[in-house]
């Protein structure tokens, strides 16, 4: 009875919970998400979210080339065409290019064609043909604080029946 | 410098570290942190609408998008995206965390990939994203403190955190390997295919040219490293040490009061100078390494220790 009553007397303790037991899968868990990462990295996979963290990897060169794009009216006019515009272009333009040099020519002209009839969507106004530039510079041949624009060289020309080299 | 798991076992040296103890809290900042910054971003993006309904001819799947055949459309890739915002503020409430946890994830990971399905993989929530994976694995242990108690859908009341426990120290430890394994392959990729080249020749000068060249106006921060290639060099090899070093801050603690103030100021700096947006990395980087049950503790200790006001204007 002594006992119980000191037992009374104290103040209750603050609750304390079971503390949570390490689940028997954690150990494979951490194995494997390790040995992922690993393999990713070896084998250069990109299953994303895992990858091959391959960023900014490659050496930048002093020589550049990049591709830009117009649209040509009715009339002749030729107007800039950023299809690899962020906001109301098609993102990865530029990786795409990549893919369109060297694609089978079935390949070019369904982009062409895409291009072409897309123009009244992104542009606001229709476009008889794009024609496709590859620009290319050095980054440091400089003239203030930005490059000098080097050599543009029309390179396809695109029409809804297809594309044709540029020369 | 005290290294956690003295052991000549590698094995066991990992062991040690993965499986130490740690405060239920430490867990639970955890999952505060990294689903409250998965719910800012996803709702945040205007990223998904813009390549939502791209055309069938542009797109470039990776990962299990290869299962779909095309982009998906506008409006159900708002749906995904309210939801994902739904559940990753649930998630970091820790509200149904069976639940909340894997649809976050999930719904995260679909938004994501339509951003990867455009030719380039793109790694700015990746580090982040890959986090949350040991949460996914531990809903229950990571909610057990700093958790909304919503009555209606429990039973019984949520017990209270234990004491400290390993099954609240593996999580947090994976997610330290994983951000420490990043930069480590970050690092070593850039040696791997560039060699020491990446920085002593003026390959970051002329990152920093192009990247200036195709903002909308030259960027002053980037060209004043481009411009002086003694700085140029020497932040091209920090870069590498510090990606490649970052990892020595797991096993030795005191390395994390230089090393994680380095990778945030890298990304900060990549932001200001590149316009590249990697914040999220460096905010998990925060997010992971900060003990916040500490820092929580020296603010609240700090301000009991603080007279009040009364009695500063009255003494």
């Amino acid at each position: 009875m002594k006992s119980r009553a000191n037992a009374e007397e104290q103040p209750p303790k603050p609750p304390v919970g079971e503390p949570d037991r390490v689940p028997g899968f954690a150990r494979p868990f951490v194995a494997v998400m390790i040995a992922l990462m690993l393999a990713c990295a070896v084998f250069v996979w990109e299953p994303w979210p895992f990858t091959s963290f391959r960023l900014f990897s490659n050496l930048r060169l002093d020589h550049q080339t990049a591709w830009s794009a117009t649209t040509v009216d009715r009339a002749g006019n030729e107007d800039p065409y950023p299809l690899g515009a962020e906001d109301h272009g098609f993102r990865g333009f530029p990786f795409t290019m990549v893919e369109f040099t060297s694609a089978p020519a079935e390949r070019q002209d369904e982009l062409c064609r895409l291009w072409v009839e897309a123009a009244p969507e992104l542009v606001g106004r229709d476009a008889v043909a794009v024609r496709i530039y590859r620009r290319s510079w050095d980054l440091s041949s400089r003239a203030g604080d930005a490059a000098l624009p080097g050599e543009r060289t029309l390179e396809y020309v695109c029409r809804p029946s297809g594309v044709t080299g540029g020369s | 410098m005290a290294a956690e798991g003295r052991t000549l076992n590698p094995i066991r040296a990992i062991e040690g570290f993965v499986f130490a103890a740690e405060d239920a809290r430490r867990l639970a900042a955890l999952r505060i942190g990294l689903f409250g910054l998965l719910a800012v971003r996803l709702a945040t993006s205007g990223d998904y609408a813009a390549v939502a309904g791209q055309p069938a001819e542009l797109f470039d799947p990776v990962s299990l998008f290869h299962l779909l055949p095309g982009m998906p459309a506008a409006g159900l890739t708002t749906i995904v995206q309210i939801a994902a915002v739904v559940a990753a503020v649930l998630a970091a409430a820790g509200i149904a965390p069976r639940a909340s946890f894997p649809a976050a994830f999930v719904l995260s990971v679909f938004l994501n990939l339509m951003l990867n399905s455009t030719g380039k993989i793109v790694h700015n929530d990746l580090v982040a994203t890959l986090c949350l994976i040991p949460l996914l694995a531990t809903p229950t242990a990571a909610s057990r403190a700093w958790a909304v108690s919503v009555k209606p859908l429990r039973r019984r009341p949520k017990p209270p955190p234990g004491p400290p426990s390993a099954a609240y120290g593996w999580p947090v430890r994976l997610a330290m390997i994983v951000i420490g394994l990043a930069y480590l392959f970050v690092g070593l990729q850039k040696l791997r295919y560039s060699g020491l080249d990446w920085a002593t020749t003026d390959n970051l000068r002329y990152v920093l040219w192009a990247s200036s060249d195709a903002q909308a106006s030259p960027n002053s921060l980037a060209l004043l490293v481009a411009d002086h290639d003694w700085m140029a060099h020497l932040l091209a090899a920090s870069t590498l040490v510090v990606e490649v070093g970052f990892i020595l801050c797991l096993p030795f603690r005191r390395l994390r009061w230089i090393l994680v103030p380095a990778v945030v100021g890298l990304h900060v700096g990549i932001w200001l100078a590149m316009g590249l947006d990697y914040l999220p990395q460096a905010a998990a980087v925060i997010i992971v390494f900060v003990n916040w049950p500490t820092v929580i503790a020296f603010i609240a200790e700090r301000a009991a220790r603080k007279p009040p006001a009364s009695e500063v204007a009255t003494s």
